[in-house]
């Protein structure tokens, strides 16, 4: 867990709050590193040959390892302690956040009003769509939209020392890796691209927004979102960084930008949340704001039919059971026909896994990027060995 | 009473067929983090006493771990965490196969023929 106490945004936690999170955090990257690889090898000596002598074959999708892992003790105690954890990620912040949300609105609000480049736009007409009101998503009680207070970031307080302890050091030291990441694949790879407008749609408290700010300092970055309280702790996020960033309420489906008016639309762990038709329409909507030679760029959750059958299960596992409802529905598309389908041609379709930027020397980054995409166990999964998916296209 | 809602709407998944099971990991979970958070506050209240003996209560909470220290609790949370989990680790000893052996007859403490003949 990153140490993050000298943030201006920072929640002040009591030494026993403190200490569950460390521990809370800990054993999730138990739980996910040594539990997880018992739980594959059981799968690989018990469960696959036992389905194999039953059925005359091996599990052909994730569906079915599912399916045949459910019956099994290893499968049931990983999935209960997970989700346990996962109630215990929130349980473990919003005392502290409840406790001085008024003097973090202040201090939110200060933030903001003493960064010039930074600004936050919310709207407050915007209907917030049922697949962040209806659900609690995530395990986070209220979801991302809920407001308890005036000028209210609550949410955003709750997401960012949240994900801290979630992320149990794998995400980064200020939970943004994946932005670093993204926003250097395009520097090194694209050297000769030189966005000057980037979009980060469904960009929560902005912090893989961040990156991108800091990566191409002359561009105007813009992050959107649902959710009011995530954008009023994300611009104060940014102007404690001295990134200069915009940040607007808005459904990524009805975008209120110009035709042809972004060099970049960019999105992380967005699609996933989100129904196949609001999927279909923010890629319409992507094509119709990108600039001729545009990116859109979508860093993702690879594909199942990428993956093995076994990996396809473990990384479903969200779906079923962290109110995550739209994951698998998601996963099981062909992402390229995705793109087609909102307009973009299917000859300039990207796709790359990254190892983490910020835990990766240039050089070695840089080498395993100008390689074809690996898909394996550690695509998309997180652990200290993570690989980061991203696909999209040139316009 | 917190004004933001702690619990999740909707109903919770069930991973155990017997009844309580998940309860049961639950309330483990809940008293193993319980655990954890006394000891670190025994941890840091044995360093603040042994520095100075004014106000404990307030000095643990203004206590901070140094590096070698905050390392020191990463190693010895990090074991407690794999001893309270130690029955899911890959070595799994199959104990249908010692009740076979008490109801057949045969000697359960005694290896299997193979490792004997090895």
């Amino acid at each position: 867990m990153s140490v993050r106490s000298a943030n201006p945004l920072g929640v002040s936690f009591s030494q026993q709050e403190r200490a569950r999170q460390s521990f809370v955090s800990t054993l999730r990257g138990h739980v996910l590193d040594s539990v997880a690889a018992g739980m594959r090898q059981r799968y690989q000596e018990r469960v696959e040959p036992a389905f194999t002598r039953t059925q005359g074959r091996a599990p052909a999708t994730g569906a079915e390892v599912h399916r045949a892992m459910q019956e099994d003790a290893l499968f049931r105690f990983y999935s209960s302690i997970r989700y346990n954890l996962q109630e215990m990620v929130f349980r473990g912040v919003i005392p502290a956040v409840d406790r001085q949300l008024e003097d973090l609105n202040r201090r939110a609000q200060e933030l903001r009003e003493s960064a010039p480049g930074v600004a936050v736009t919310v709207d407050p007409e915007l209907a917030v769509p049922r697949s962040v009101s209806g659900i609690d998503v995530h395990l986070a009680p209220g979801s991302y939209h809920s407001e308890f207070a005036e000028d209210d970031v609550a949410a955003g307080a709750i997401y960012d020392n949240g994900i801290d302890v979630f992320a149990y050091g794998q995400m980064g030291e200020d939970i943004d890796d994946i932005g670093w990441t993204m926003a250097n694949w395009l520097r090194l790879r694209h050297p000769e691209f030189r966005p000057q407008r980037i979009l980060d749609c469904g960009c929560t408290i902005g912090h893989n927004t961040v990156p991108w700010a800091l990566t191409f300092p002359d561009a105007d970055v813009e992050g959107v979102d649902v959710g009011a309280p995530l954008l009023r702790y994300a611009a104060a996020r940014a102007a404690a960084r001295g990134a200069r960033v915009r940040f607007t309420q808005m459904d990524a489906t009805r975008l209120a930008h110009a035709d042809e008016s972004v060099d970049v639309v960019f999105s992380s762990m967005f699609l996933h949340e989100l129904p196949l038709k609001d999927i279909r329409a923010f890629l319409r909507e992507a094509w119709r704001v990108l600039r001729p030679g545009g990116l859109l760029l979508n860093m993702e959750l690879p594909p199942n039919s990428s993956m093995q059958p076994y990996d396809q299960f473990y990384l479903d596992w969200d779906c079923y059971y962290n109110n995550e409802p739209y994951y698998k529905p998601f996963r099981d598309q062909d992402y390229r026909a995705l793109c087609t389908g909102a307009g973009f041609n299917a000859d300039r379709f990207i796709e790359f896994t990254a190892p983490r930027y910020t835990y990766t020397d240039e050089e070695s980054f840089r080498a395993e990027i100008a390689g074809a995409p690996r898909f394996d166990g550690d695509t998309g999964r997180l652990s200290s060995d993570i690989r980061w998916y991203a696909f999209g296209s040139w316009k | 009473m917190s004004r933001i809602p702690m619990h999740v709407r909707g109903s919770k998944p069930r991973f155990f067929p017997a009844e309580g099971a998940d309860e049961l990991v639950s309330m483990v979970l809940e008293m193993a983090t319980e655990l954890w958070a006394v000891k670190e506050r025994m941890y840091a209240l044995e360093r603040v006493v042994s520095g100075a003996g004014l106000d404990v209560p307030r000095a643990i909470e203004a206590w901070q771990p140094g590096e070698a220290e905050r390392t020191e609790l990463d190693t010895e949370r990090a074991r407690m965490v794999q001893t309270i989990l130690r029955s899911l680790e890959a070595r799994y000893v199959d104990r249908s196969r010692v009740q076979e052996q008490i109801d057949s007859g045969a000697d359960p403490v005694a290896p299997p023929a193979a490792s004997r003949a090895a």
